[in-house]
């Protein structure tokens, strides 16, 4: 319910005597706060076709560039690489900042300038035959776009550099595995990258309380965000009860290198909020207790999977399911409707994904699918109903400070 | 409408400064080393990996990847996986072949390739980071080609090394023909 129509609705009562003036005053002034904050849609909508239209902009350069490429003198092709990423940034800055006048387009352009840069790595490695046993050209597209987020502070801009930031990560830690560990078997590659995905959120956690403490409050956003999916893939990636049950020997602890590194970097973050906060917000605190929780969950995989990799599976279902159920608590709690959605999607892939693995063996064909479409009907019953309602109450005042909604892209600088 | 500072202009250039450079960089250096190094022929056994995320190439697994321990002499610490090792190349074969592995840099004006040892062996697995050929949508594929006769073609990769091992592709030989030269005739 908007503002107009609580309005239409106690004029409506007190024109049938129900309400007097002064009580519809009153109870308007008790209503309204409770409202949800009125989502800036236009502004939103003009966003997402910038992106799309820079994003559409940048792939026809690109495909035209690809379907002539080779006809081009090698000068030709350094020329269009440094001209087409040096008119993105120009016109991005002068039409966000200097003179200004479509600022959210002006943003799409920068955003798309950064993508674009790792495309400039990628075709200057084409002309020169280029190729690289670490990733560095990842960890440099990454290094350098940071200074992009800070001056623009535009929240799309740091999903694009963190999402980089996960694909150098996750790049590297597989050299890293390659390297040390000759001939690591399929079930080894599934507990580092699960441990590492725990790793992850918490170091996210941790950047969460790092974006308060320098003043950059608007970009907690991006990182609970992220968080949840990346914590949810890594334990479900294990619950799988055939995969880590083998008695092919234990995985080695060098596995849990990668994971060991992002780990410390998170628990250093996340020691220090909890220190600093101690006297603070409790939602403060929370977060940073979530970070050391997700902490305590991997060094109990590492655990699990290093010395009974047969009980992995089952206690990773039971961490999973109580996991999700906490988060949609969370998401209610601090008024996150994204907690609520990723909570419910995850619980439904989780339910489904069981059905199968358990119970689809042990049937015939016929009451395999009536199960399945049973429980599918149940679950599309349970979120058209329950997840409305867990969503309204999680957004029924509006964002708090401390949970930012994402309705601008931009924060004002 | 507020002027903007210029600070901020001359913030969003500096922004732009390491990116620039970085792409320079990378110009610069593999320009240097084609001009200075010194070219080798490196025998191989390409084929086309058909991977549409990275464009059209060929990889091209040098014979030197694989090295028989019994062929060639490995001095220094015994190899690890992911070691960076120092591979000299005796540049009067043809094609270039190696005489031996070492743990540490050889001596200035020795013709040495870096590599990182993937296999410790034996043979020897090593990766010297020179494992794409990129070429046109196109183009004949050279690894695929037989002549009038059903001969396959010779190929071989041309690269120059710089004074500190690093190589970097100059050509693709098709039976000592410059790869273009040779996609120029079979085209017409």
């Amino acid at each position: 319910m908007d503002r107009e129509r609580l309005d239409i609705e106690l004029r409506e009562l007190e024109r049938e005597g129900v309400l007097t003036a002064s009580q519809r005053g009153q109870v308007a002034a008790r209503l309204v706060p409770l409202l949800p904050k009125k989502v800036d849609g236009v502004s939103r909508f003009v966003s997402i076709v910038a992106m799309l239209g820079a994003a559409l902009l940048a792939s026809g350069i690109l495909m035209f560039f690809a379907a002539n490429w080779a006809s081009f003198p090698q000068g030709f092709k350094l020329f269009l690489i440094f001209a087409t990423l040096l008119g993105f940034h120009h016109f991005g800055y002068r039409l966000a900042e200097d003179p200004g006048r479509s600022p959210r387009i002006g943003r799409a352009l920068t955003a798309t300038g950064v993508l674009l840069f790792g495309a400039a790595i990628g075709l200057i490695a084409q002309i020169y035959h280029l190729t690289s046993h670490h990733h560095h050209a990842f960890l440099v597209w990454w290094l350098t776009s940071i200074p992009f987020v800070l001056l623009t502070r535009s929240r799309a801009i740091l999903a694009i550099v963190v999402t980089i930031f996960l694909g150098w990560l996750a790049l590297e830690s597989g050299v890293w595995l390659d390297d040390h560990l000759e001939r690591l078997r399929f079930e080894g590659w599934l507990a580092a990258y699960a441990v590492l995905g725990l790793a992850v959120a918490a170091l996210f956690r941790g950047l969460i309380a790092l974006s308060r403490r320098g003043g950059a409050s608007h970009f907690e956003d991006v990182f609970r965000r992220m968080s949840p999916p990346i914590a949810i893939a890594g334990v479900y990636a294990i619950t799988f009860r055939d995969v880590l049950e083998s008695d092919s020997g234990a995985i080695p602890w060098l596995v849990f290198g990668p994971a060991l590194i992002v780990g410390g970097v998170a628990a250093a973050l996340l020691g220090f909020e909890l220190l600093r906060r101690r006297d603070d917000r409790r939602a403060a605190r929370t977060d940073a207790l979530d970070g050391l929780l997700l902490l305590g969950t991997a060094s109990l995989f590492v655990v699990l999977i290093r010395f009974a990799p047969a009980a992995t599976a089952i206690v990773a279902n039971v961490v999973l399911l109580g996991g999700l159920l906490a988060l949609i608590a969370r998401g209610v709690q601090l008024r996150a409707p994204a907690y609520v959605n990723w909570g419910v999607l995850a619980f439904l892939v989780v339910v489904i994904t069981r059905y199968f693995e358990y119970l689809h063996a042990f049937l015939d064909p016929f009451w395999s699918f009536l199960g399945a479409g049973a429980l599918m009907l149940y679950f599309g019953r349970f979120i058209e109903r329950r997840r409305k309602d867990l969503i309204s109450r999680a957004a029924l005042a509006g964002d708090r400070d401390d949970f930012p909604s994402t309705d601008a892209m931009e924060a004002p600088r | 409408m507020n002027p903007v500072p210029r600070g901020r202009r001359v913030k969003y250039l500096l922004a732009l400064v390491p990116q620039l450079a970085f792409l320079l960089y990378m110009i610069a250096a593999a320009e240097r080393t084609l001009v200075l190094g010194t070219p080798v022929e490196l025998a191989i056994q390409p084929f086309d990996p058909i991977d549409p995320l990275s464009g059209r190439h060929l990889v091209v697994p040098l014979a030197i990847e694989r090295v028989d321990p019994g062929s060639a002499l490995v001095m220094g610490e015994p190899l690890e996986v992911g070691q960076t090792v120092f591979v000299l190349l005796d540049r009067t074969e043809r094609p270039t072949e190696v005489i031996s592995i070492q743990t540490y840099p050889p001596q200035a004006g020795v013709l040495h390739l870096r590599a990182v040892v993937r296999d410790a062996g034996p043979p020897i697995v090593l990766d010297y980071g020179l494992e794409r050929f990129f070429i046109p949508l196109d183009a004949t594929d050279p690894s695929l080609h037989r002549d009038a006769d059903g001969r396959r073609p010779e190929l071989r990769l041309l690269v120059r090394i710089d004074g500190e091992g690093r190589g970097v592709t100059e050509d693709l030989l098709v039976d000592g023909e410059s790869f273009a030269d040779w996609n120029r005739s079979i085209a017409k």
